[in-house]
């Protein structure tokens, strides 16, 4: 597989192009959470004349943002836990067995979407609270899987449809049982979809405003888009503090992509398609 | 906001209860009345750390004395509606509130509290200024008590108008796009930082036109009489497209949101600003030095007069407390004067009761003055209109700043933008007649 | 994503025909519906409600703390006789439309530009994701800083460039003002789509593409031939998914632009929230969004039978 000259140079080109447009925003609040307060409101300049740590430290030590880090790390690998294996059983469930109604649940499944959150807050929040979960993490951990599931199974559907079910008879033949194939042959194959999957629940719940904002209450349960929202002070962007509290807020997620996307390569599955 | 000591206030309660229950388990007699402590619940209107500090922190104190377990939730003013429109709903809202008590009170959400009303103007010296029109509904309750005033005041460059041979304040509106004009230098500096945008701080637009002698309702606020009152609206229109014509705006006046004239004064880039003192208090702790040049005045006078609108800040009880004697104490102790003393030496709120006009904060400060002025003088937002639902929903939706961007955005002509402003008031205005 | 669809054929041993209950008939329905199960619970109990409680809202005069009662279409008279409704919708469409297409593009050139073999590989396939990583609040008050006349970086930028002579106002210029919430908005939404791309390409099989390069096609070619159709089910569920997401975007526009200037960048979500987050008129707000419901649910419908159909075939 030689690849020519010019199809590197296009590839590389077009990366650093990326790499350019997607850095000049985050090049931006590295910088700004690097100046002080003060020449943040001085004249304009590309590179913080005097660095300082202090809106970091202030984020975490006065506003105590790693709390809120650690309740939103909470609520997003809750989400994405179980998103994945509801996902993965509806999905299975949906394309591997035969009973009546099946298509339809499949073709209904996205209309969860059609309303957007702001609409539906009301009627939710109502819930939680009857359910006495209000003010806790796990009303969010909760709700966000009506957001996340629909989507995960209907990319899992796709993926576990591409897979030939010959595999999986195989395996029974051998005395593995259905569920164990689901797991031993089709979720392995399908790595790439679950780690899709897993990304896009994670960055929802990691990234989540309006539920979190109106079902949690202080700081025990505050996840962070909402404590970020607070150093937005009636009529003040206080800057440093904002981009510092941003900062720190994406190393974890930035983390977990990195560990994550490793996963996306092919060869798990399609290598399997026995001519 | 300082998290880390309301969590340890919060082991200090439960070690409290712990320790209650446990003493109470051994005195059968005593153990209901006391291992029972009565819960509040506060939302706490956050906006300036210190100020916000404050309120929080007396509220820990008085929980404490009051033998009370207390949740505090800080709640940002653009985030109080859809939370407290879930809680209502959900049926599990907080005791206490304070935000948005015009609309609250018109829903029916807040419990009356006409007799703390009545006992603190006795208590206190009586009312300031115009607090007590803020407060009186037309039937003569008072569903929430004003802790504050808060109003725009003309912050001034008064260095730079120095510079130009200028003396402040301006004392008409004529007066201060003259004094803009002379001293700003563009491109570095602009003479005024108004926003003419869809968010609220473009309201300065519509005081002004009132200040040329136009009206939106009638006195009742009920019924739409913007229409009649076009020739003093045309003056005006005249004067704005002065001003736009001038150039003393920066660019991009038309989409600031309420952040910008703060942010564009702080960094020395603007002669006048129309704002709460919110700026003053920033500048007090980042850049006293521009504090030192600047100067608070009262709103310059239009032809017809001087429209000096306040806004302000208060404290509700919602209706479905189960603790309302509690809520009601929590309520008159807030009103403290030496509690009140402490907390506007932080925060930007000119004084409600006479009792407070004799802080010494007023006379330490020399911003802090000029709230003084403002709030003895000031009028309700929006006057003389009526403060009703009505005229806060045209002034979340910034009727008038729109007219003026129909004008200079998309070069409508004024009767066309004129109609729209009227079509779009009485389509406000019907809904609640 | 190539889709073949197969029916299982479940061997069972002689034996356990004459077994007469549970069936395997009945095993393997149950056995289906109780892995679908935890899926329908969550879908009736936290969608189906607050989905019928909305439309419900919409016909209703409930204001927040009342009960509200039926009121027929009068919610739906009102904010369609509003003047700013159809610029609304017009603008709606323009976001979307826009929105959708370059995030189509531009995703589907940043996964494949993932999917090859470039140095630093795994850092890359992370950076470029970033954007998505943070609370979409904190990119637009970024970007909307970036665009600022008197203070933003673009601006700077341009000028110490020599590429402009005086600062160009993005957001405040009519004929700049929706392109620039665009660019904004694609900037922090492209990774949602170079992550599903780049997931669905793992499933086209290398041998594809070398049959397709031994028979001489070139690059384009085996996109066109090769990768395309083996991604067409992720394109039709990610385009679907995002073109409602999109319409449905509230905070670009809120905290780029407000709307403005003057109509300009009016969305439908705008009006939403000026029509009844404000007022704690909820009748009016959920009149708003269920005027587009129908619309929304054609797509949804079409999309999803079309690539069910595909699926089956």
């Amino acid at each position: 597989m030689r690849e020519s000259l010019s199809i590197r140079a296009t590839t590389y080109a077009l990366l650093a192009l990326f790499v350019f447009m997607v850095a000049v925003p985050l090049f931006w609040m590295l910088t700004t959470a690097l100046k002080s307060n003060k020449e943040l409101y001085e004249d304009f300049t590309y590179l913080p004349h005097r660095p300082t740590l202090e809106h970091f430290v202030r984020v975490i030590r006065r506003d105590g943002l790693l709390t809120n880090i650690w309740n939103s790390f909470a609520v997003a690998s809750v989400t994405t836990a179980v998103t994945v294996v509801v996902s993965a059983f509806a999905a299975f469930s949906i394309v591997r067995y035969k009973y009546r109604g099946r298509e339809w649940i499949g073709r209904f499944i996205l209309f969860k979407y059609v309303l957007p959150t702001a609409m539906l807050f009301v009627a939710l929040y109502a819930i939680v609270v009857a359910l006495g979960l209000g003010n806790t993490l796990k009303s969010l951990m909760l709700t966000y899987l009506s957001i996340t599931v629909p989507f995960c199974t209907w990319m899992l559907m796709g993926y576990f449809r591409s897979i030939p079910a010959e595999l999986e008879e195989h395996a029974m033949v051998d005395g593995c049982t259905k569920i164990g194939a689901l797991f031993r042959i089709l979720l392995p194959l399908s790595a790439p979809g679950i780690v899709a999957s897993a990304i896009f629940s994670f960055t929802l719940a990691w990234n989540e405003f309006l539920l979190a904002l109106v079902f949690t209450s202080d700081q025990t349960t505050m996840t962070v888009p909402i404590k970020l929202s607070m150093m937005v002070v009636g009529d003040q962007y206080i800057w440093g503090q904002l981009m510092a509290g941003a900062v720190l807020a994406t190393v974890p997620i930035t983390i977990l992509y990195f560990l994550g996307q490793r996963f996306v390569v092919q060869g798990l599955s399609a290598g399997s398609v026995k001519g | 906001m300082a998290r880390p000591a309301q969590r340890q206030t919060r082991r200090e309660f439960l070690k409290n209860s712990a320790t209650l229950a446990g003493a109470a388990a051994t005195l059968p007699i005593a153990a209901p009345a006391v291992a029972q402590r009565p819960k509040l619940n506060y939302w706490c209107y956050q906006f300036l750390k210190e100020s916000d500090d404050a309120r929080a922190n007396f509220a820990r104190e008085w929980a404490q004395k009051n033998n009370v377990d207390l949740q505090i939730t800080m709640v940002p003013l653009k985030e109080f509606l859809p939370k407290i429109t879930a809680a209502i709903e959900a049926k599990a809202t907080p005791d206490i509130v304070e935000s948005n008590a015009v609309e609250l009170r018109a829903r029916g959400q807040l419990l009356e509290v006409t007799d703390l009303f009545k006992k603190l103007e006795k208590t206190y010296g009586g009312w300031v200024g115009n607090a007590p029109k803020v407060m009186l509904e037309p039937d003569g309750r008072v569903h929430h008590i004003m802790y504050g005033f808060q109003g725009f005041m003309l912050i001034t460059r008064d260095d730079l108008l120095e510079k130009a041979g200028l003396k402040p304040p301006p004392a008409t509106w004529t007066d201060l796009l003259a004094y803009a004009k002379k001293a700003q230098q563009p491109p570095r500096t602009f003479g005024l930082g108004i926003p003419v945008s869809n968010q609220t701080d473009s309201q300065v637009w519509e005081d002004m036109m009132k200040s040329y002698g136009a009206r939106l309702a009638d006195d009742k606020g009920k019924r739409v009489v913007l229409g009649d009152y076009k020739p003093q609206v045309w003056e005006f229109l005249d004067f704005f497209t002065e001003v736009w014509k001038s150039g003393v705006l920066p660019p991009g006046v038309v989409t600031w949101d309420n952040t910008m004239n703060n942010s564009t004064y702080q960094a020395g880039k603007a002669v006048f600003v129309l704002n709460p003192i919110t700026i003053s208090l920033w500048l007090e702790t980042n850049n006293p030095e521009l504090l030192a040049k600047t100067g608070h005045y009262t709103y310059p006078r239009g032809p017809k007069g001087l429209v000096q609108p306040v806004t302000f800040g208060s404290r509700s009880i919602m209706k479905y407390t189960k603790v309302p004697e509690l809520a009601r104490q929590f309520l008159w102790d807030s009103m403290e004067p030496g509690k009140m003393d402490r907390e506007s030496a932080v925060s930007q709120w000119g004084p409600v009761l006479k009792d407070y006009l004799k802080f010494d904060v007023w006379k330490k400060k020399p911003f802090m003055k000029g709230l003084i002025e403002m709030s003895q003088k000031g009028e309700p937002q929006g006057w003389p209109d009526v403060f009703n639902d009505a005229w806060r929903e045209q002034f979340t939706n910034t009727t008038i700043s729109r007219m003026l961007q129909r004008l200079v955005v998309d070069n409508w002509s004024r009767d066309k933008a004129f109609a729209e402003a009227i079509d779009v008031l009485n389509k406000i205005y019907t809904k609640y007649a | 994503m190539a889709i073949r669809h197969r029916s299982v054929a479940v061997a069972l041993p002689a034996g356990s025909r004459s077994a007469r209950w549970p069936s395997a008939r009945t095993r393997e329905t149950l056995g289906g519906i109780g892995l679908l199960l935890p899926t329908v619970l969550l879908l009736v109990g936290l969608v189906l409600y607050p989905f019928f409680y909305a439309i419900w809202l919409a016909f209703s005069d409930k204001t927040v703390g009342s009960p509200g009662q039926f009121v027929g279409l009068k919610n739906f008279i009102y904010v369609l006789s509003w003047p700013q409704f159809s610029t609304a919708v017009v603008n709606t469409i323009v976001f979307t439309v826009s929105a959708v297409a370059i995030k189509l593009v531009l995703g589907m050139a940043v996964a494949l530009v993932l999917n090859q073999r470039i140095r630093g590989r795994n850092f890359f396939r992370a950076f470029l994701l970033l954007p998505w990583a943070m609370p979409a609040f904190v990119v637009y008050l970024v970007w909307r800083w970036l665009y600022d006349p008197l203070s933003g970086l673009i601006n700077y930028a341009l000028i110490d460039l020599g590429l402009i002579a005086s600062p160009i106002p993005f957001l405040s210029d009519r004929s700049t003002a929706m392109a620039s919430v665009v660019v904004a908005h694609v900037w922090r939404n492209f990774p949602f789509y170079a992550i599903s791309f780049l997931a669905g390409m793992q499933t086209i099989s290398q041998e594809l593409y070398d049959a397709a390069q031994v028979d001489g096609a070139s690059r384009v070619q085996q996109f066109r031939h090769v990768t395309l159709p083996g991604l067409y089910h992720i394109i039709g569920v990610v385009v679907l998914l995002t073109t409602i997401w999109t319409a449905n975007a509230f905070e670009p526009v809120y905290l780029l632009t407000g709307g403005g200037p003057s109509d300009a960048t009016m969305v439908y979500t705008m009006l939403v929230y000026v029509m009844g987050m404000t007022n704690l008129r909820l009748g009016e707000a959920a009149a708003v969004s269920t005027l587009f419901l129908p619309l929304l649910i054609a797509l949804v419908l079409a999309v999803t039978i079309l690539l069910q159909k595909k699926a089956s075939a």
